[in-house]
């Protein structure tokens, strides 16, 4: 809801300024989604948890919350009537700070709790440490012990909320299905096939959803027709990829009329083979599943090794491929010849290069490497791939190597 | 020729899922798992969303043509709350369940929203499973993920599952960013799983993967994870 800051603070003299004002509303109520500047006003833009739609939606409502999350006293018989006018009836909840400490896990004091009571205007009696609330009639939310410990949590501050690890000696149990699921990718991954994820929708099938917003209507019986979109855009980024032959796979679910069912497809844009998990996981031994679960324990390999790392987005435009192979003496390595070229290729050099042929005869030693060129910014023309690719050749040619 | 083969790369998501994995796993959380295609029952009225709710209507879930009843799940509590309800009837409380896995809204698609995507849910019951507890997984979980110097926050919230419901916020460098929903589980829930809601207390949370994604590499569009396109496989 919109709610002035003029207005506001008509109700509530002491209103704190616009923005600790906002601050406390974000953190013991309700999302602040706008604040407007409107001459010497400010409109807030209230965004009022569903739960509370039946009194904090109205002005006293808004009025009442901000008095008790900030503190300020506002104009308590008046805006009491206005809400009583709401409806609902008046109920109690009997809660103790024992119950208040379980569900927490910190410890409010009775003097604490006491005071956020009187802060909500609730009376309560207390014997021992247990209270008897009295809510009022426009607050239907608030049914039982669970809602009342929102309601004080949050003005005692979730930055009160102390850190506790659980005490709990917990029997963990082997998932199946996730364990399956691992072997069967770590294995294809050994095996050298790439990790790709498809679109579930398609436009045939055998289950179909009511309404969509695309124009995909069925759940896919198979991964294959998805993949092999998948190797043909892949194949064609070959290079780029560094790859020769473009492996992938999908462990993903495919549904039928009576079920549904979790598939492995794997192959090349010349074949793609889908099997169920189960099948694909049939000859597994016991000591490839053995290893898979005690990975499962392990602490994460990439969490540390990868923190930092950026993802590059690739260039939109096409990229132009140059191959370069030469004559060296045997004694030299690859890794020489990739730091010349490297070194000379200018910045349109979209990835290493890399050395797709290595042969040697009567003491001289044969390289090819493959170098793609790519701008990040528009279509490369021949001649300004050439111009890298001559310098590169002039640099090796007077290093020595003879060009083939 | 003998030339050794090229391990294969790892779809960016899966690396996040399954390190999200490991981390719980070591906190004493199980894995679970569950069907893509959910009962009304699971999906929303176990986890005490109201019949009128808007989060049921078509233009937000995917409900199944011709099967009365049945939707898409769209998160992964429907698993969550399946999970504790069987390891009630086995006897297993205290329990604790990470369930990660594709799940499904109806909207229209731009860089931030996709049709299909990926939630890390978890769920703990106990005796004493407290809010405390709650704050103490979260913080682990993203220190181990990513970083030490993360901090996070909690804001009043609201979810028909939860009470107290909270936002949470993490913070790494200088920014804080939404991150998931959170909160300790409503006694109706933990009735709906068979379990006495009098005896038995917990917590449950939804992370988005996607999100998880996007914070952890920068990936500046979540459709791209759907494409089949190796050039996400960078890390």
């Amino acid at each position: 809801m919109k709610i002035s800051y003029n207005k506001l603070k008509s109700y509530i003299p002491t209103l704190p300024e616009v923005n600790n004002l906002t601050q406390q509303i974000i953190f013991h109520a309700f999302e602040v989604e706008e604040i407007e500047k409107q001459g010497d006003d400010y409109m807030l833009d209230i965004k009022v948890l569903p739960d509370r739609a039946f009194d904090a939606k109205t002005e006293e409502g808004m009025v009442k919350e901000i008095s008790v999350i900030t503190g300020e006293p506002c104009d308590k018989e008046k805006i009491t009537e206005a809400l009583n006018k709401l409806g609902g009836t008046e109920h109690t909840i009997v809660i103790s700070t024992d119950e208040i400490e379980k569900k927490l896990g910190i410890a409010i004091t009775e003097d604490a709790i006491e005071k956020i009571f009187e802060r909500f205007w609730y009376p309560y009696t207390k014997e021992g440490n247990i209270f008897n609330v009295a809510l009022p009639s426009y607050r239907p939310d608030l049914i039982g012990t669970h809602d009342l410990i929102d309601e004080i949590i949050r003005i005692h501050g979730y930055e009160n909320l102390l850190v506790k690890k659980p005490e709990i000696d917990f029997k963990i149990q082997t998932n199946e299905v996730y364990a399956k699921i691992q072997y069967a990718r770590n294995k294809l991954l050994s095996e050298g096939y790439n990790e790709v994820m498809t679109y579930s929708f398609c436009n045939k099938g055998e289950v179909s959803v009511l309404a969509s917003a695309s124009d995909k209507n069925f759940l896919r019986t198979n991964l294959s027709d998805g993949m092999k979109e998948s190797a043909n855009l892949n194949t064609l980024n070959a290079p780029i990829l560094g790859l020769d032959t473009v492996k992938i796979f999908e462990v993903g679910t495919v549904f039928f009329k009576d079920r549904e069912e979790i598939r492995v497809a794997y192959g090349d844009k010349k074949k793609i083979t889908e099997v169920t998990l189960d099948e694909y996981c049939k000859e597994a031994s016991p000591d490839a599943f053995a290893q898979v679960l005690g990975s499962l324990s392990a602490q994460p390999d990439h969490s540390q090794k990868h923190t930092g790392s950026a993802f590059a987005m690739w260039s939109l435009y096409p990229f132009i491929t140059r191959d370069i192979a030469l004559w060296a003496d045997e004694s030299v390595e690859s890794a020489q010849i990739l730091e010349i070229i490297k070194e000379n290729a200018g910045e349109l050099l979209a990835r290493p290069p890399r050395l797709f042929d290595t042969f040697k005869k009567e003491g001289k030693v044969s390289y090819g490497f493959r170098l793609v060129f790519q701008s990040k910014d528009k279509t490369l023309t021949d001649e300004e791939v050439s111009i890298p690719m001559a310098k590169i050749t002039e640099k090796l040619v007077s290093n020595g190597f003879v060009i083939r | 020729m003998n030339e050794e083969i090229k391990k294969g790369t790892e779809h960016p998501l899966s690396m996040i899922m399954n390190d999200s994995v490991k981390i719980f796993s070591d906190l004493g959380f199980e894995v679970a798992t569950g069907p893509e295609l959910e009962s009304e029952w699971y999906n929303f009225d176990a986890l005490n969303v109201p019949a009128g709710h808007p989060a049921r209507t078509m233009q937000d879930t995917f409900w199944i043509k011709d099967r009365k009843g049945e939707v898409l799940r769209t998160h992964m509590t429907g698993t969550s709350v399946r999970s504790i309800e069987k390891a009630g009837k086995e006897g297993r409380i205290p329990c604790a369940f990470v369930s990660i896995g594709k799940v499904f809204r109806n909207e229209s698609t731009d860089a931030g929203h996709e049709m299909q995507f990926h939630q890390i849910d978890g769920i703990m019951v106990g005796e004493n499973v407290t809010m405390a507890n709650l704050k103490f997984v979260l913080l682990e979980f993203f220190k181990r993920l990513l970083g030490e110097n993360v901090e996070i926050r909690l804001r009043p919230s609201f979810f028909p599952f939860v009470e107290p419901g909270v936002e949470v916020d993490i913070k790494v460098g200088e920014k804080w960013m939404e991150m998931l929903g959170a909160g300790m589980i409503h006694p109706i829930v933990l009735e709906h799983a068979g379990i006495d809601p009098k005896k038995y207390q917990g917590f449950a949370f939804g992370i988005g993967a996607d999100r998880l994604l996007v914070t952890k590499y920068g990936i500046p569009d979540v459709r791209f994870s759907y494409q089949g396109d190796l050039r996400l496989n960078q890390f």
